[in-house]
């Protein structure tokens, strides 16, 4: 319950007005106003201009800044065309079987992580890290050897075992695509949701226990009701995700002319012979677009009831872990088999890959091979710029967009300005363009503007672009978290006189602290890995490690690019732990913890 | 409403892409420099951004300016960018002329397909190459914007562990062969088979891809390819570049090219000096050594190419071998783009 609609909290604040209290607060509400206002502007002009270059790319043909009458002629190819209905209905399917993959495991995961006394709690965490790091052409690859209906060891093995002619699995289809994808994006959900779950008030459970409910029902009746926004959030990010994802369906659906929107745009940006058809992929990222705003604006009345999922307020909050007692190591099975789907088995590919001349089934004779000449040889393909330039990236990109996100959500959660539902659906557009297309807008415009604005050419236009990509990602986690934050904490810090950037950094931040974390945490790996901006943006010298092991992967190095992957994923493993041991320190004593 | 909707959207489109009005760039003035002009100036730039097959590698890079360094006694310091997808880069010069910017690059080694699409959009800069540097005439691309730098064969590969040789096919038909159904992987890159166009003709190209087609082929793009082709889940590739087969060889994948078959299909990389290029010299001084003996044997050592219109070449010997497809300006300007959606289509690439 917050303040304002507390009788005895809002008497108590009334009974402190004086005529200088008065002025204050209208002062303070003239501020407040310019502050948003002043946010919802640049918001507006970086997410908006690039976009309608896309839009303005769509009613076009031919490259962007190329003078030329607006046309339909686009929209006419797609829209006549009914092969579109049925990549949309491919995508449909593809998207809503990535959700409900997701879903199945990064729900009960999130839960046990951050509301039981799950053991290695710590390790697991760190390991929900490392997914991310593997290629995900190599991790589809990895899933080739091992379900291929030609090649894969587990159809192969169980061909055998059971006497079968035919394979019994088969991932060139619409489930085993969604597979791929929904197991890949679990980490990315874990930790849009594990703040809001790290949140969740015990005394709420525990009421449950006393009154004899079991846990799997108190999970189902309390736990996931009472973050029905987190979910939500989670829930249209994945759908965007698997909107505009490509590898999986490029590698998976080709094979059986499953395509899906993200394909067809990749074909029509790279042509065989000619140049990109940005017109014709900005029609078909229009339908992206759509979704997109719709999704938000759903999500957006979810989050206007937030007051329904408060659950950290000012009495007492002390989150306390639910005991699993003989569940545990079901629990830990559980996990483990998400693991081995999702790192264990990847990894080992990416191993056995690296070590060998060229990728081959494992065997006796590929294991008379075994070298570690990709591993000798990173330094020689790879430089150092690289390196730094990925430092530089994954330091800056999460930072600023970490900085708006909260900016952004506090004004979304808070405050009842009319134009926080436009903020909020603003910040959701750049995930729902195709992320080739806004790169596109974005090098076009840094080009133009060069003099204005000299970051054409230099690693800064892919900071830029990756800052303000995933203010999408970081909005949705902070709008969960700060969702489940009781105003009147702050509105108690006001009424002591502190002002709002003040009660903002002295008592929000501190109280979503591990969705802070964890928000820039995931925005700094998705940047390390994002390479579809950084192609487009990247120019001599500011070439970033994503974009170096997509060039060795289009010259068959497959073993340099394993080798580099496993040393990334050591190093990032390593930093990952310290970060988060430093963390964990650092919020000893306070009540929240991720 | 309609109207008024599009004179807003037209004056939004004019402040966001106003700036960047097309800009008419012709093509500079015939070159008349001398080669040591062109190393005087060369010398003063001091450094050249290139754009290349990520196959060369930094390494071959630093190989390639070593060698050219030491053969005109300059200096220069090469800043060698990987390619990552050839079209999206020739757009993004297409596209940073346009807007009236210098490109990224002084120079892009890139295939003739993709020369077709820079000289469509004014982006090369026009050198007197026979006239001024004694170049091979017939090395010369798109009314002689463009220099041979070296040739890329293109033929039907397979993994010579899970086929025999034997059972492999041995022409073009061969692929055609019922035994093969559901063991061929045919890539995206369609624009092999409008090349095999320009000799046969659209009729009897459009009847071999049907039937290809109907082989119950694995789609992929050209890296996922080779990938499957390596671990057998494919066993033919319709059509592989020897960029490719050149890694196999060295990596001892067992992915070999059908031998001698007839006719080849070639694909030309392409050297020359991009419009407002910032180290103009140093772009046409590489040029001209990768087309010299030195340029060709470092090249060969780093990527295993040479090119076909140099006598005494690898390359050179290949072509003497049988039927050649080299790309024609003429089809690549009006056929090309077109038989590559066509075919596209017809193998199931939208």
């Amino acid at each position: 319950m917050s303040a304002s609609s507390n009788p005895e909290v809002s008497d108590a604040i009334e009974g402190t007005r004086s005529p200088i209290v008065a002025r204050r607060r209208v002062r303070r509400a003239t501020t407040g106003q310019i502050a948003v206002a002043v946010v919802t502007l640049l918001v507006g002009l970086v997410v908006c201009i690039p976009v309608i270059t896309v839009f303005l790319m769509s009613l076009r043909t031919g490259l962007p800044g190329r003078s030329g009458p607006l046309t339909i002629e686009n929209f006419q190819e797609v829209f006549l065309d009914p092969f579109t209905y049925q990549v949309l209905l491919n995508t449909a399917l593809f998207a809503l079987g990535t959700i409900v993959v997701t879903l199945l495991f990064a729900v009960p995961i999130v839960w046990l992580l951050t509301r039981t006394d799950l053991p290695y709690r710590k390790t697991i965490y760190v390991l929900m890290t490392a997914g991310i790091l593997i290629p995900t052409f190599l991790r589809t690859i990895a899933w080739i050897l091992l379900l291929s209906p030609k090649i894969g060891l587990i159809n192969q093995l169980i061909m055998e075992l059971l006497g079968l002619e035919n394979p019994p699995f088969s991932l060139y289809n619409i489930p085993g695509m969604a597979f791929v994808q929904g197991i890949s994006l679990v980490p990315a959900a874990f930790f849009m949701l594990s703040a809001a779950y790290s949140a969740m008030d015990p005394s709420l459970e525990e009421a449950a226990y006393a009154s004899g409910v079991s846990k799997l029902r108190t999970f189902l009746k309390i736990n996931l009701p009472i973050t029905v926004p987190a979910i939500a959030a989670v829930m249209i990010y994945l759908l965007m995700t698997a909107f505009s994802v490509f590898e999986a369906p490029a590698i998976l659906g080709l094979p059986a002319d499953i395509y899906v929107l993200s394909s067809v745009i990749y074909f029509a940006i790279t042509p065989q012979v000619g140049l990109p058809d940005y017109g014709l992929a900005g029609a078909y990222g229009l339908i992206m677009l759509v979704t997109g705003v719709a999704a938000s604006v759903l999500y957006f009345r979810i989050v206007r009831e937030s007051r329904k999922y408060v659950v950290v307020t000012g009495r007492g909050y002390r989150p306390k872990r639910i005991e699993l007692g003989r569940y545990r190591y079901l629990a830990v099975a559980f996990i483990l088999l998400y693991f081995a789907f999702e790192i264990f088995m990847p990894f080992a590919v990416l191993v056995w890959a690296s070590l060998l001349p060229y990728l081959q089934v494992p065997s006796m004779a590929a294991l008379s091979k075994v070298t570690l000449a990709a591993y000798q040889s990173i330094p020689e393909y790879a430089g150092l710029r690289p390196f730094m330039n990925t430092f530089i990236l994954i330091g800056l990109a999460p930072a600023v967009a970490i900085a708006v996100s909260i900016a952004i959500s506090w004004i979304v959660v808070r405050t009842r300005y009319r134009i926080r539902g436009l903020l909020d659906g603003l910040a959701f557009l750049p995930h729902a363009v195709p992320h080739i297309l806004f790169a596109v807008a974005l090098s076009y415009l840094a080009l133009v503007y060069r003099t204005a604005l000299p970051i054409y050419g230099t690693i800064f236009i892919i900071v830029f672009a990756h800052a303000i990509s995933f203010i999408s990602y970081g909005t949705r986690v902070m709008n969960s978290a700060m969702i489940q934050i009781d105003p009147e904490l702050e509105e108690a810090g006001r009424a002591c006189g502190a002002s709002t950037p003040r009660v903002v950094g002295r008592i929000t931040i501190p109280l979503v602290a591990a969705a802070v974390f964890n928000g820039w945490l995931w925005i700094a790996l998705l940047s390390y890995r994002e390479v579809t901006m950084a192609l487009v943006l990247y120019s001599p010298g500011s070439e970033v490690i994503s974009t170096l092991i997509w060039k060795m992967w289009t010259s068959a190095y497959v073993s340099q690019v394993s080798a580099l992957g496993v040393v990334m994923i050591l190093i990032v493993l390593v930093l990952v732990l310290v970060l988060r041991t430093v963390f964990v320190r650092a919020q000893m004593g306070t009540p929240m913890q991720g | 409403m309609i109207a008024r909707l599009a004179g807003w959207l037209s004056m939004i489109a004019l402040v966001v892409g106003g700036a960047g009005m097309v800009q008419d760039v012709k093509a500079a003035g015939a070159e008349k420099g001398s080669l040591q002009s062109v190393i005087g100036g060369a010398k003063k730039e001091g450094t050249l951004n290139f754009y290349a097959s990520s196959a060369m590698g930094p390494k071959g890079a630093i190989a390639i300016q070593d060698a050219l360094n030491k053969k005109y006694g300059v200096a220069l310091e090469f800043h060698y960018t990987p390619s990552g997808s050839m079209t999206r880069d020739v757009a993004k010069v297409a596209t940073a002329l346009a807007a009236g910017g210098p490109p990224d690059w002084d120079i892009m080694i890139v295939n003739d397909a993709h020369y077709n699409t820079l000289t469509k959009n004014d982006a090369v800069d026009r050198v007197d190459w026979v006239g001024s540097f004694g170049l091979e005439p017939k090395s010369l691309y798109y009314g002689g914007l463009a220099v041979t730098v070296a040739s890329q064969f293109v033929a039907p590969a397979y993994n010579k562990q899970t086929l025999k040789p034997s059972d492999a096919p041995k022409n073009w038909d061969g692929l055609l062969d019922p035994k093969l159904k559901g063991k061929i992987g045919v890539a995206s890159s369609t624009h092999h088979w409008a090349r095999l166009a320009q000799l046969w003709g659209d009729e009897k190209t459009t009847q071999f891809v049907k039937a290809l087609a109907e082989q119950k082929i694995m789609k992929g793009r050209v890296p996922e390819i080779y990938t499957r082709l390596q671990l057998g889940e494919v066993q033919v590739a319709a059509t592989m570049v020897d960029d490719y087969i050149i890694v196999a060889r060295r990596t001892g994948a067992p992915v070999v090219f059908v031998e001698n078959i007839d006719p080849v299909i070639v694909t030309q990389w392409l050297g020359a000096p991009l419009q407002k290029a910032k180290h103009r010299n140093a772009a046409i001084l590489l040029t001209v050594f990768l087309s010299s003996d030195e340029g060709q044997a470092v090249w060969e050592k780093i990527m295993g190419q040479t090119s076909m219109y140099i006598k005494g070449t690898s390359a050179y010997k290949r072509a003497q071998k049988g039927t050649v497809i080299a790309l024609d300006a003429k089809f690549a300007r009006t056929e090309l783009g077109k038989l590559s959606r066509k075919y596209g289509k017809m193998l199931g690439y939208r």
